[in-house]
């Protein structure tokens, strides 16, 4: 039997680590997701996600709607990344005495060239239309569970997602084109 | 031409956040404390630790209880919102009246029967049901089969999944409440909640309706950047329904809550449950002394 969101977490609030275990299982990779935009290396999203979930096991009893758990964890994935960019401008000022830099460059790590380009374009998306898309595939392209966590109805969902998917093509193709040029040049 | 993404290359290039999830997971939960952080209060086996806690406890209580006091004693009793959840329930006439009756009416009820649903776009709804008895019996039953319950001796959780029985130390009903979203809390929480809703919440408009064949009020409230709607029999101020949106200006449900019974006899074998030759039991609690 599947149990929702709600009822796993009330068996963690009543110490069963194993379904922490289940609602990592099913929004780890989104979390990671919304991290590697802020860090731009798989790496560091993974260590980022993991401060996401210890502060959400701390923070659970405090979460007035069970049901709403992944709108929840999404929110505090962005205070996390929040909090870690502010860390990194500090730092960076601290360290050499200089203005903070731009988000730094997206290192891809997949080799397929193709990939690169389409999770750079990605990256590029705006903010809600990234988190749109992220969601959708990530959640193994269920409409139901995607929509949830976004907090929308169902036409505008689609909508969004349509906008991304079309904003992602126009993206790759520049993308593209931007390294078929880099090779031409030399 | 644009290039034509398939579903396929989406999935594929989301496969990286899929690395070392088994090691990751493995490690989080790991370190994860053995409870929930703010349950930690009193999970300490150390008891001159535990009676220092029950200390701060008292010491707090007392500070509110002066406080109270002291705002029953300065407050012009004329404009006292007491004065006015208080009132006799003919002399109710405006709508912030009334649901200030209604929210004091939840706070004076023995025991109540009631039934949360969430609404699902896609699957099936998703439901609880709780009975709850003054001051600290409870059962949920969900509708995924999971089965909660307390009483003053102890406290169980039955997961049907893996039939197992999970037994803790009685700690009242306290968390388990905010599943049951806000109407649970005001008639379980404690009086200091419920004034907290009447003095966040604003009442915006109201209108006579027929629910169970009673004369009623639906009450809309604004609180939280959250709007709710609230069916209350307009005799008895009692609130039979209450429907929270997800925002202000949206139509899209959340979840409704509906109060079944309200002070009924409840039988005591309903909050706890038995294990039977088939369950797994695991004994969670910590032999706390009497006094808890």
């Amino acid at each position: 039997m599947q149990h929702d969101d709600a009822s796993l977490v009330i068996l963690v609030l009543n110490g069963d680590t194993d379904a922490f275990g289940r609602l990592y299982d099913k929004y780890a990779r989104l979390i990671r997701a919304i991290c590697y935009g802020t860090t731009g290396d798989v790496g560091q999203a993974q260590d980022l996600a993991q401060e996401v979930f210890l502060r959400a096991y701390q923070k659970l009893p405090g979460l007035k709607s069970p049901d709403r758990f992944a709108p929840w964890l999404v929110a505090m994935a962005k205070n996390v990344c929040r909090e870690y960019c502010r860390k990194q401008a500090r730092d960076r000022h601290i360290l050499v005495g200089l203005e903070p830099e731009e988000k730094p460059q997206q290192q891809p790590r997949q080799q397929d060239q193709r990939l690169d380009a389409l999770n750079i374009a990605i990256e590029q998306l705006p903010e809600k239309e990234k988190l749109a898309l992220r969601t959708y595939y990530l959640q193994d392209q269920d409409i139901n569970a995607a929509m949830k966590i976004m907090g929308m109805s169902r036409s505008s969902f689609y909508r969004l997602l349509e906008r991304a998917r079309k904003n992602v093509e126009m993206l790759m193709d520049q993308e593209i084109r931007k390294v078929d040029r880099d090779i031409q040049e030399g | 031409m644009a290039t034509k993404i398939s579903d396929k290359d989406f999935a594929a290039c989301h496969a990286m956040f899929d690395r070392d999830h088994g090691r990751l997971r493995a490690e989080l939960l790991d370190s994860l404390p053995d409870a929930p952080g703010e349950n930690t209060f009193f999970r300490t086996n150390a008891i001159g630790t535990r009676l220092r806690r029950i200390g701060i406890l008292i010491g707090a209580a007392a500070a509110v209880m002066i406080a109270l006091g002291l705002l029953n004693i300065f407050a012009p009793l004329d404009n006292s919102p007491m004065d006015s959840i208080v009132a006799p329930v003919a002399s109710v006439v405006t709508p912030q009246a009334a649901w200030a009756e209604a929210v004091q009416r939840a706070g004076q009820v023995s025991s109540m029967h009631m039934i949360m649903t969430t609404p699902s776009t896609g699957g099936e709804n998703s439901s609880v049901e709780l009975w709850w008895r003054v001051p600290h019996d409870f059962r949920m039953e969900f509708s995924t089969g999971l089965v909660m319950t307390g009483n003053r001796q102890r406290r169980c959780t039955v997961n049907p999944e893996r039939n197992l029985l999970t037994i803790f130390d009685a700690t009242g009903p306290g968390l388990e409440m905010a599943v049951l979203g806000e109407v649970g809390m005001m008639f379980a929480s404690p009086y200091s909640l419920s004034r907290q809703w009447l003095e966040d919440a604003e009442v915006v408009s109201a209108e006579d309706t027929f629910y169970r064949g009673e004369q009623c009020r639906r009450i809309t409230v604004q609180r939280d950047n959250g709007r709710y709607e609230y069916i209350i029999d307009k005799n008895t101020n009692m609130i039979y329904q209450g429907i929270r949106y997800s925002g202000v200006e949206s139509d899209r449900v959340l979840c409704s809550m509906e109060v079944i019974a309200v002070d009924q006899e409840l039988s005591d074998a309903l909050f706890s449950v038995e294990a039977t030759e088939e369950m797994q039991v695991n004994d969670r609690r910590l032999n706390l002394p009497d006094w808890q």
